[in-house]
C-alpha cells in the first residue's frame, strides 16, 4: 500500500539536486519506478517526496558525440529504446542484447538505464555488460559533476557511491576502437520475465594485436565483476580449448555466489564456467 | 456433426474479454463501499493468548474490527474444520487471526498493524509422514468432534482427517505369483492455483438481515449453503453473485475465507458492503494450494509385463484445515492406480494435517499427484521387462468390460487408442539427433484418467425461457472463469431446441434467481449441468409443440424446430406451417383474443444415476464417468546446465464428442501448459511452514516464450450418459503432462527425477550421482 507523498518534476538538475539535498532519506529519485514503486508498494520504502527526473532535458536520450567518439545515454532512457537503438545494436551490441532480456517488453517500457544502475543489484541485467564495457557513469549534484566508472560506482547489493543530493544523469560508452563481438548470457529459471541466476558478459575487441576480450559476470557477487585474471589468460596466449579452461578456471575463482531461492551457491559456480565458456566460443565463432 | 454442436462458434464473453470491458469483482463500485484487511498469523501453530484491538478501532476511518470470537460457528465443505478466523489456535502462517472493515485500503491496512496478538508458539508439524503417528500432537484438538460427510473417515485422536482404504483381490496371493515385484518411491510439492485474479469479494449485510454477496467464487450454491450453516441463515436470505471469474482451477470452489470475512465485517455496519480482495502475496500462501503427496507403490508384474498385483499408500501434506483436501485424498485413493486393470489391490490414502497452508481442489484433483508416481512406476517397470512404455501401458489398459481398482466395469473406452495416437504422433520409437553435443534428446509418453470427483448425488439444473420475440434466455449456476461455459451451454441450448446460437443470452449466476448446481467444479459441467439444459430445451420443445399441435393442427410428434421455425416434418416445406416459435413464447393465442397457457419455461435437472457411495473395502461405482488421455513429450536436456526444453508435446483425450473444437483445444493446451509448469517450474517453497516464494519474483509460471509446440487430437467415443456423448476434459488435459515429461527426461539421460519439480540442480545432481556409481 502507497502512502500519500509530495511528487515533483523539475526541469533542471539543480532543482533536483536542491530536492535531494533537503529531503535526503525521506526523498526517492523516480525514473521508470519499476522497482521504486514495487518497493513503495511492499512497505520497504515509505518516501514523503518523491522527484521525478524524466522532466529534465535530453534525461531519455540517446545521443553519439562524434568528437569525443563516446555515446552518451540519458539515465532516464528506457531499456526498450537501448535494445532498438541502430547504433547502440552497431558498436555495443552487448548491451542491446542484455537489456533486451530484462523484465518483460511492457517492463522495459518504463524501466530505464539510471534506474538499473542506480538500483544497484548485482544481477542487473545490464550492470555487467557496461563493467565490461568500461562505462562511466555522471553524477550531478549541487557542487557540480563527477564522472566514475560503473565498475568503481557500485559498491554492493543496493548499495553505490551516488551521494546525498546527486543524481546520475548520464552514461558514457567509450566507441571500441575495432570491430567488436559481444555476448550476453543470462542464465535464468525459464526463457522471459525472470532474473538472472547468473549473468555473464564478454567482448572482443578487434586492436593491432588481434581481439582483445574483456569479461563481467552478474549475480555471483555483490556487484557485478570483470574477472581480470580470466581476461589475462585469453589475452596473452594462443586461443585454444585449453587456455578457454584455463580463463573458465580463473573466472570460477574470481567469485563469490550466495545460495538463494534462485539457486545455490554451488550452482552458480558451475553456471558461471558452463555460461563464460559457451559465451567465449560464441564470441570466437561471430567473428571466424 | 450438429448445427451449433461441434462448431468452433465465437465466445459468448468474448467481445467483453477482450476489450477488458468485463467487470470483475474487484472493479465493482460502490457509494458506501469498505476495505477489508486481514491481520494474519506470523507462526505455523501458536496459542492465541489475548488479541487487543483498542487501538485499532479507535484509528479514525475504522468502522469494524473482528476477531475470531465474534463468529464461533464450525463449517467446511467435506469435514467441518474451520471457523471464519482462527479462534484458539492458529495453525499455518497466514491463518486470519482479526479483520478490519475501513473506509480506505490504507486505513484499514494501517489498523490491521495495530492490533496485538499474544501467541504462545506449539512446535509445528510440516512433515504429513511424522504428523500421522500415533504420538504426534494435534493440530486440531476436535477432529473426533468434527462433522463430516460420510464417505470421509477420519482417524480418531490422530492428524489423520481421512484415512480411505480400498482391497480388491487377494494382493497376498498375487505378490507371490508374481515374476517380479518393483518398489518406488515419488512426490510432489505444494503448488498454487496462481488465478490471474486474485480471491475477491464483496458482502453487504442488509438491515433486513438479508445477506448480499459478489464473490469470485467457483460454486455460489455451494458457497451459499456453507454460509447458512456459519450465519445461522435461511438459504433464500443468502444472495450469492458470481460475476466473471478470472481463473479458478479449483482454487475458488467450495467455501473460501474471504466472504464470511466481508459478511461478518459488514454485519457491524449493516448496509455497508465490504470488499475483500487478496494481494498477489496473500494469494499465494493464504489462498488454497494444492496438496503435497509422499506416494509409495508395490507392484507385482508377470514376466510379460501383466500387473497382478499392487500395494499403495498416499500420505497426503493437506495443510492446516482439510475441509476440501479430504475429498481429494479419497479421490486419489479411489483412481490410485491409473487407467489400468489391476485385479489385486490394496490402497491406503492418507490425508493428513500438517501446519502449512491450506491446501483443496486443484485442476486435477488429486490425479496429477498420484499420476507422477504411477505413470513413471509403471516406465521403470517395463524398462526392466524389457517392453516399450507403449507396451507395458497397452498391456494393462482399461478397455471395454475391464474392472477398475474399485471394481466398476467399464464401457465406451478408448484409453488405448489415445496411448497408440500419441506414441505414433510424437514417433517414440525414433531416436532424434540432439542439437549439441552436450545436450540430449529423450521422448516420453503417459498416459491419464479422471472422473469428476464428486459426491453420487451432486446435481445440475437449467431453465430456458422464451422471450416474447424468440430470443431465448439460458439460466444456470455454473460460472464462467475462462472455461467456456457459457458458449458450450448455449451451443448444448441452441443444438436440442433447433435455434441459432446468437439466440441464446447467457445468465450470470445469482443464487436468487438461478437454479442449482451443485459446484463448477470436476470437469463436471459439460456433462452434469449439460444434461440439465438438455432436459429444459427438450421441455421448452415439448410446450412448444404442445401448443403447435393445437394452432397447426399437426400431430406434435410429427413437429420439429429449426432456425427458431417450428415445421411439420411431414411437409415441410408447406409455408402454412412453418411458425417462428416467437408466435407460442408466451403461450398460446386464439383469434378472439383469448389464449391458452404462458410463456414456454423449460426445466431441466439432472443428477446421475447407478453411482453410490464406496462400501467399505473401497468397491462400487462411485464415478458418473471417466475421461482418458495420454501426452506425450519430445525434451532435450542440457547436461551441463541440467536445463530441461521441451521442444513438443502432443495430447490426445477421448472427449466424448466435441462440443466446441477452439474451446477443447483451448482445454487441451491451457491444461498441458500448467502441467508443464508444474514439470518444470511450480513449488511453493516452504520453510517452517513459511512460504518462502510468495510472489513472481521467485515462484514462477510458463510464459508464452516457455511453451513447448503442442499437437492436439481428439477422439469421440460417445459416452452413453453425456449430452451429445460428451466428457468432461478441463482437468483431465493437465494430469499427464508432469509424468510425459518426466518420462522423457529418463529417456534423456538415464536417470529418473522421482520429486517435481524437474529442476536444472536435480538433473545435475542426478547425474552426478549416476557419474558415480559408473
Amino acid at each position: 500500500m502507497i502512502n500519500n507523498f509530495e511528487y515533483f518534476k523539475p526541469s533542471q538538475v539543480k532543482d533536483v539536486a536542491s530536492l535531494l539535498k533537503a529531503y535526503a532519506d525521506n526523498i526517492k529519485v523516480l525514473a521508470g519506478g519499476t522497482d521504486l514503486l514495487v518497493a513503495m508498494q511492499e512497505g520497504d520504502l515509505a518516501p514523503d517526496y518523491i522527484v521525478d527526473i524524466k522532466g529534465l532535458t535530453d534525461i531519455d536520450r540517446i545521443k553519439y558525440d562524434k568528437e569525443n567518439q563516446i555515446l552518451r545515454l540519458g539515465a532516464a532512457t528506457s531499456l526498450n529504446d537501448i535494445a532498438a537503438s541502430k547504433v547502440v545494436q552497431k558498436h555495443w551490441p552487448l548491451l542491446a542484447e542484455a537489456a533486451q532480456t530484462v523484465g518483460s517488453y511492457q517492463l522495459r517500457n518504463r524501466a530505464t538505464i539510471g534506474g538499473n544502475l542506480c538500483n544497484s543489484s548485482p544481477a542487473a541485467d545490464t550492470l555487467a555488460p557496461l563493467v565490461a564495457l568500461e562505462a562511466e557513469v555522471e553524477m550531478v549534484g549541487l557542487e557540480g559533476s563527477r564522472i566514475m566508472k560503473v565498475k568503481d560506482f557500485l559498491v554492493g547489493p543496493g548499495q553505490n557511491r551516488l551521494s546525498t543530493g546527486e543524481i546520475v544523469t548520464e552514461l558514457r560508452l567509450p566507441k571500441p576502437s575495432g570491430a567488436v563481438k559481444g555476448r550476453y548470457i543470462k542464465h535464468s529459471r525459464r526463457k522471459a520475465v525472470d532474473l538472472a541466476t547468473v549473468g555473464v558478459a564478454v567482448i572482443a575487441e578487434e586492436g593491432d594485436l588481434g581481439y582483445r576480450f574483456k569479461v563481467a559476470l552478474g549475480a555471483v557477487a555483490p556487484t557485478p565483476i570483470r574477472a581480470y585474471q580470466a581476461e589475462k589468460i585469453l589475452n596473452e596466449s594462443e586461443l585454444n580449448e585449453d587456455i578457454i579452461d584455463k580463463a573458465v578456471q580463473a573466472a570460477g575463482e574470481a567469485i563469490f555466489p550466495i545460495t538463494d531461492l534462485r539457486a545455490s551457491k554451488d550452482y552458480r559456480l558451475k553456471m558461471v564456467k558452463v555460461q563464460l565458456r559457451r559465451a567465449i566460443e560464441k564470441v570466437i565463432d561471430s567473428w571466424e | 456433426m450438429g448445427k451449433v454442436i461441434g462448431k468452433s462458434v465465437n465466445r459468448k464473453d468474448g467481445v467483453e474479454k477482450v476489450t477488458g470491458a468485463a467487470r470483475y469483482v474487484d472493479d465493482m463500485k460502490f457509494p458506501n463501499l469498505l476495505h477489508a484487511k486481514v491481520l494474519r498469523s506470523p507462526y505455523a501453530h501458536a496459542r492465541i493468548l489475548e488479541v487487543d484491538t483498542s487501538r485499532a478501532e479507535a484509528l479514525p476511518g475504522v468502522k469494524a474490527v473482528i476477531t475470531g470470537r465474534c463468529f464461533p460457528n464450525i463449517t467446511g465443505l467435506y469435514i467441518g474444520d474451520r471457523t471464519v478466523l482462527a479462534q484458539e489456535k492458529v495453525r499455518y502462517v497466514g491463518d486470519p487471526v482479526a479483520a478490519v472493515a475501513a473506509e480506505t485500503p490504507e486505513v484499514a491496512e494501517q489498523a490491521v498493524e495495530l492490533i496485538e496478538v499474544e501467541y504462545e508458539e506449539l512446535p509445528g508439524l510440516f512433515n504429513p509422514c511424522e504428523a500421522m503417528q500415533e504420538d504426534a500432537p494435534l493440530i486440531h484438538e476436535n477432529i473426533n468432534q468434527y462433522n463430516h460427510a460420510d464417505f470421509i473417515d477420519p482417524v480418531p485422536d490422530s492428524n489423520i482427517s481421512n484415512h480411505f482404504k480400498l482391497r480388491k483381490g487377494d494382493v497376498e496371493a498375487a505378490f507371490a505369483e508374481a515374476d517380479y515385484i518393483f518398489e518406488d518411491e515419488y512426490q510432489t510439492p505444494m503448488v498454487q492455483h496462481v488465478p490471474i485474479e486474485t480471491h475477491s469479494t464483496i458482502a453487504r449485510y442488509n438491515l433486513d438481515g438479508k445477506l448480499k454477496i459478489w464473490a469470485s467464487a467457483q460454486s455460489p450454491d455451494a458457497l451459499r449453503e456453507l454460509l447458512g450453516v456459519i450465519f445461522n441463515k435461511p438459504l433464500n436470505q443468502i444472495q450469492v453473485e458470481t460475476v466473471p471469474i478470472g481463473g479458478g482451477f479449483g482454487g475458488k470452489a467450495g467455501l473460501t475465507p474471504e466472504t464470511p470475512i466481508a459478511i461478518c465485517l459488514s454485519s457491524l455496519v449493516r448496509e455497508r458492503p465490504v470488499k475483500l480482495t487478496y494481494s498477489r502475496q496473500e494469494e499465494f500462501h493464504c489462498a488454497t494450494v494444492r496438496p503435497g503427496i509422499y506416494a509409495n507403490y508395490k507392484t507385482g508384474v508377470k514376466e510379460d509385463g501383466d500387473i497382478v498385483a499392487q500395494e499403495i499408500e498416499y500420505i497426503w501434506d493437506a495443510g492446516a484445515y482439510n475441509d476440501y483436501a479430504v475429498n481429494v485424498t479419497k479421490t486419489g485413493g479411489y483412481s490410485c492406480s491409473g487407467p489400468y486393470e489391476i485385479p489385486n489391490v490394496k490402497a491406503d490414502s492418507y490425508c493428513v494435517y500438517t501446519n502449512h497452508p491450506v491446501s483443496g481442489a486443484y485442476r486435477g484433483f488429486g490425479m496429477c499427484e498420484v499420476h507422477w508416481g504411477i505413470e513413471q512406476h509403471l516406465d521403470s517397470i517395463a524398462e526392466e521387462l524389457g517392453l516399450s512404455p507403449l507396451e507395458i501401458r497397452l498391456k494393462n489398459a482399461l478397455q471395454d468390460g475391464s474392472l477398475t481398482v474399485t471394481s466398476e466395469v467399464m464401457q465406451d473406452v478408448a484409453y488405448s487408442e489415445c496411448l497408440e495416437v500419441t506414441a505414433e504422433q510424437i514417433e517414440l520409437e525414433k531416436e532424434e539427433e540432439s542439437t549439441s553435443p552436450t545436450k540430449l534428446r529423450g521422448k516420453g509418453i503417459a498416459g491419464a484418467y479422471k472422473g469428476p470427483s464428486t459426491p453420487p448425488n451432486a446435481s445440475s439444473s437449467a431453465l430456458i425461457q422464451i422471450l416474447a420475440d424468440g430470443s431465448i434466455n439460458l439460466i444456470i449456476t455454473a460460472t464462467e472463469m475462462g472455461q467456456g461455459t457459457y458458449t458450450s451451454l448455449a451451443q448444448i441450448a441452441a443444438e436440442t431446441l433447433g435455434v441459432a446460437i446468437d439466440d441464446i443470452n447467457v445468465s450470470t449466476p445469482n443464487t436468487d434467481y438461478t437454479p442449482h448446481d451443485w459446484q463448477t467444479v470436476g470437469s463436471r459441467t459439460v456433462f452434469s449441468t449439460g444434461n440439465a439444459v438438455v432436459r429444459a430445451a427438450e421441455d421448452a420443445r415439448e410446450q412448444l409443440f404442445d401448443y403447435a399441435a393445437e394452432d397447426l393442427g399437426v400431430e406434435a410428434a410429427d413437429l420439429d424446430i429449426e432456425e427458431g421455425i417450428i415445421f411439420d416434418t411431414t411437409e415441410p416445406a408447406n409455408e402454412d406451417k412453418r411458425v417462428p416459435i416467437s408466435k407460442y413464447a408466451l403461450g398460446l393465442q386464439y383469434a378472439d383474443g383469448s389464449g391458452r397457457g404462458g410463456q414456454v419455461i423449460g426445466r431441466g435437472i439432472y443428477m446421475p444415476e447407478g453411482i453410490t457411495n464406496l462400501d467399505e473395502y473401497g468397491q462400487g461405482k462411485t464415478v458418473n464417468h471417466w475421461t482418458f488421455g495420454c501426452h506425450g513429450a519430445e525434451v532435450e536436456v542440457d547436461t551441463e546446465t541440467g536445463q530441461v526444453e521441451v521442444l513438443k508435446m502432443t495430447t490426445t483425450f477421448d472427449l466424448g464428442k466435441v462440443i466446441n473444437p477452439q474451446l477443447a483445444e483451448g482445454q487441451l493446451e491451457g491444461g498441458l501448459v500448467q502441467g508443464y509448469g508444474t514439470a518444470i517450474l511450480e513449488e511453493l517453497i516452504i520453510e517452517e511452514g513459511e512460504v518462502l516464494n510468495n510472489s513472481f519474483v521467485d515462484y514462477k509460471i510458463p510464459t508464452a516464450m516457455d511453451i513447448p509446440e503442442i499437437k492436439s487430437n481428439m477422439l469421440e467415443t460417445a459416452l452413453e450418459e453425456g449430452p451429445y456423448g460428451a466428457r468432461g476434459i478441463g482437468e483431465p488435459a493437465m494430469i499427464p503432462a508432469a509424468p510425459a515429461i518426466a518420462n522423457a527426461v529418463y529417456d534423456a539421460i538415464g536417470v529418473r527425477i522421482k520429486e517435481l519439480p524437474i529442476t536444472p540442480e536435480k538433473i545435475l545432481q542426478a547425474l552426478a550421482e549416476k557419474e558415480s556409481k559408473g
